[in-house]
């Protein structure tokens, strides 16, 4: 061999020509190799979301619909967090949060947080905020800040909210629209409301909304929250049928799909490239009752429509899997369930008879039931209306397009017995009993005072703070109204999601206001 | 002075024009107003008391009289202004240009493959009349017109996106922002849509061209020793014109109505989308925006036709 059949490596030591390639040969396999699994292990930029509408406003105060919470959660944070599980009051923007007296409720922020326009989010941001939601009159936010007297800034990152009476809900209101802080200057600026261009402290701000198409997000620099979020671009694609969302999702146009129909879930179960996230929600099915007519003034009447829903039947076949029977609005894991509700037994046809015997409907009884006119609650109909008429209920179900049967139900008409519908989700259950039991609330169609136990439970549950005391108080509410038959809740709805496989980081949230700020997609 | 005659026309359907759209858009007012279901429940959202309905009501001027209401509107939609969307608070104007571009993208891909295939096959069965191909033709335009055209689109996605990933299975991108990729997009709710259109225009081509081939004048034409192909291009189809003019008006009109279910299913941000979820929600205004431009595009539409026509056929003066 000559000298030139060897590499000099320098310090005396050489390998030889064919020695060398060998090496730089494996180098450069290696090199590449891990550029590749490090490619797969980096996080892409950009995260791509199915979202099922386009926003009404993307201004807290001015939202009249639940669907525009995913982009709330894009956009903003709020004082109180609510953990995804049980929904109980955590941190947020507000670091701590307490009653110093059952009408004083003290905040403290987190200090040097800004707004995605720079100014701060300090105590005198907080006020106006609040004082926005509760004295506005677009505000649709006003009824949960009712209840606060006044809003005081004590320091420069204290506020104190004084109560006329006690509340403990508020600090679950702050968890949802009404704790969502927007920069005062922005509403300033664009004349009071943001509709459209949104200013909060969130993870990402708007860079643009094309109405029905899509919104784009970009990571707000300086986020309060180091090394969040992790998707440095976020994409909200909107498609409105969720058969079209799951195909975007399947075709890799999209990496999340949110609120899949439960006919989807077969399909994404099956599909190895996509992961299932499914679990019950706050969503509830139920039927309204107008307890101030006829034959529905009697609690046995009541009782006995509950009596004569097999539960389990109807969520087999309406549901796919994508429900579970319920007969309360708070699902296991949410600090207000009621164990004692699903131990006892909800499907008695014999009993219902004997109660409809009682009332004096020996032979049955003919109801007017009120519904929606869409596929999937016209297919609940049936099934329902074929489980009462094994008791002896007769009637048929007059359906109309959601806007319609609500105004004919509750409004001056208050034509109908029952209505099928839902009940979407709220954080505290008082919110929800007060909405559907209380005698002033516009959900109670015939303006029926709620029964003793069921007052005095949502009252005490007013009166005190401490969690465990509110749970037993509401749980009195939620056994006297399935004992009164005021409502018949049937089965929770679950929360379906489709994800890519290469996203990471997502969990769900009870309430269906996820986050999105630990999301990633690895390239 | 055959210009002149054109003139005359296109003032006398303008003119024609103006009671129709007074008509339209008060059949339109009055028909969303029958409708039952109460926007301002909609607009309280979760904070619903009949105080706040009776807010709602007064700051959005619904509990004015109907006839100030459409006044108002109309008065405002002569001068330009088309109001704004009850729940978004979105200019009207601003939402529709948002949008129809899209609608009319579509639509005119999907007019141009009807025009593209329909033609081709309506020629090549009166040519081939009572042969196979004529056949062919005849049952291919019989699905065409039975088959609806969202479940054409359901399968050519299950086929072109899903198996094999042709193409997109959902959205939309603006020609303006990337043609090519508009294309793309565009191109399997476009073949969906034209189903019924490239059915309907080759059973009526290949219907008017067998009469015309078969008249004295083109027995004539044989007789005097011109070739057929010369009678079909040169006489045949001249005189199709203003049938052919007159079904791909009517068409393009159809077309545009359809992208509403096709736009559902590709979700397509256009203009059928935001007429199905404004009159879900009883947004009064924005439905009748759209129903305007959409009247008026009609009428648009049926003035180039009739104006075509007479170009082509002096006798429709």
């Amino acid at each position: 061999m000559s000298s030139k059949d060897f590499v000099d490596l320098g310090s005396g030591q050489r390998i030889n020509r064919r020695d060398a390639i060998r090496l730089m040969a494996a180098a450069g396999i290696t090199l590449s190799a891990s550029s590749v699994f490090a490619q797969q292990g980096q996080a892409s930029s950009m995260l791509r979301i199915g979202a099922y509408a386009n926003p009404t406003s993307l201004d807290p105060a001015a939202s009249n619909s639940s669907s525009d919470n995913v982009y709330f959660s894009i956009l903003y944070d709020s004082l109180v967090s609510l953990d995804e599980e049980s929904l109980l009051p955590q941190p947020g923007l507000a670091k701590s949060f307490r009653f110093v007296d059952p009408t004083t409720l003290v905040m403290n922020l987190v200090e040097g947080v800004k707004f995605q326009d720079g100014t701060s989010l300090d105590a005198e941001a907080v006020k106006f905020n609040l004082e926005r939601y509760r004295d506005d009159p677009a505000s649709s936010r006003r009824s949960d800040l009712a209840r606060v007297k006044a809003v005081d800034v004590t320091s420069e990152y204290e506020v104190k909210l004084t109560l006329d009476e006690p509340d403990p809900s508020v600090v679950l209101f702050l968890g949802g629209r009404t704790g969502c802080m927007v920069s005062p200057k922005a509403l300033k600026e664009a004349g009071g409301r943001v509709d459209r261009t949104p200013v909060g402290v969130g993870p990402w701000k708007l860079v643009s909304w094309a109405d029905g198409d899509r919104l784009i997000f970009e990571a707000s620099t300086g986020y309060w929250q180091a090394d969040l979020p992790r998707s440095k671009n976020l994409e909200a694609i909107i498609i409105a049928d969720s058969s079209a969302r799951f195909r975007a999702l399947q075709s890799g146009q999209i990496d999340m799909a949110l609120q899949l129909s439960s006919r989807q879930l077969p399909l994404l179960e099956k599909n190895p490239e996509l992961v299932t996230l499914s679990g019950p929600s706050l969503f509830v099915y139920h039927f309204y009752m107008n307890n101030s007519r006829g034959a529905m003034k009697d609690p046995r009447v009541r009782r006995a429509l509950s009596l004569a829903i097999d539960r389990d039947a109807f969520v087999r076949a309406t549901m796919q899997g994508g429900a579970e029977p319920t007969t309360q609005y708070y699902p296991k894991g949410h600090w207000a369930y009621v164990p004692a509700l699903d131990e006892a037994p909800s499907y008695d046809p014999q009993k219902a008879k004997e109660l409809l015997a009682e009332a004096g409907y020996p032979d049955g009884l003919e109801l007017d039931f009120r519904g929606y006119s869409d596929q999937e609650s016209v297919q609940r109909q049936e099934v329902l209306m074929n489980l009462f008429n094994q008791v002896g209920i007769r009637g048929k179900f007059t359906n109309a397009p959601l806007a319609e049967a609500i105004s004919k139900f509750f409004g001056e008409e208050k034509a109908g017995d029952l209505l099928l519908s839902a009940l979407p989700g709220q954080p505290d259950p008082l919110m929800a009993y007060t909405m559907i039991y209380d005698e002033a609330s516009f959900y109670n169609a015939g303006r029926v005072a709620p029964p003793a136990a069921a007052a005095k439970g949502m009252q005490e549950s007013r009166l005190t703070q401490n969690q465990d005391e509110r749970a037993a108080a509401l749980a009195q509410v939620a056994v006297a109204a399935i004992e009164d038959g005021l409502s018949i809740p049937l089965a929770i709805r679950f929360d379906i999601i489709g994800l890519s496989k290469n996203v990471s980081g997502f969990e769900r949230h009870l309430l269906g206001t996820h986050r999105f700020q630990d999301v990633a997609v690895s390239a | 002075m055959a210009a002149n005659k054109r003139l005359k026309l296109f003032w006398n359907r303008l003119l024609q024009a103006a009671p129709v759209i007074v008509l339209a858009s008060l059949a339109i007012f009055f028909l969303m107003k029958l409708l039952p279901g109460d926007v301002a429940i909609t607009l309280a959202g979760e904070d619903i008391s009949e105080e706040r309905l009776g807010e709602i009501r007064h700051m959005h001027g619904l509990d004015r009289p109907l006839l100030y209401q459409y006044a108002s509107w109309a008065w405002a939609a002569m001068n330009g202004d088309l109001s704004k969307s009850l729940l978004t608070g979105q200019d009207v104007g601003v939402l529709i240009a948002s949008v129809y571009p899209n609608t009319l993208f579509i639509a005119g891909y999907a007019v141009l493959l009807t025009i593209l295939i329909g033609v081709p096959l309506g020629i090549a069965a009166a040519a081939t009349a009572g042969s196979a191909i004529d056949r062919f033709v005849s049952v291919v335009s019989s699905a065409g017109v039975a088959v609806p055209n969202f479940w054409i689109g359901m399968l050519l996605v299950a086929a072109f996106a899903l198996e094999r990933p042709w193409f997109p299975a959902t959205g939309f991108v603006s020609p303006f922002t990337d043609i090519r990729m508009a294309i793309v997009c565009a191109t399997l709710p476009a073949i969906a849509l034209s189903s019924t259109g490239i059915a309907e225009v080759a059973r009526q081509l290949r219907t008017a061209l067998v009469e015309i081939l078969s008249t004295q004048y083109v027995r004539t034409l044989h007789a005097k020793g011109l070739s057929p192909q010369a009678i079909l291009w040169k006489h045949g189809l001249r005189n199709t014109g203003v049938t052919l003019i007159t079904i791909i008006s009517l068409i393009i009109n159809r077309t545009i109505a359809m992208t509403v279910v096709i736009e559902y299913v590709f979700a397509i941000p256009g203009l059928g989308s935001a007429l199905i979820n404004a009159t879900m929600a009883r947004d009064y205004n924005i439905v009748q925006g759209i129903m305007l431009v959409l009247v008026l595009t009609v009428i648009f539409i049926n003035l180039l036709s009739d104006i075509l026509c007479s170009m082509i056929d002096p006798r429709v003066n």
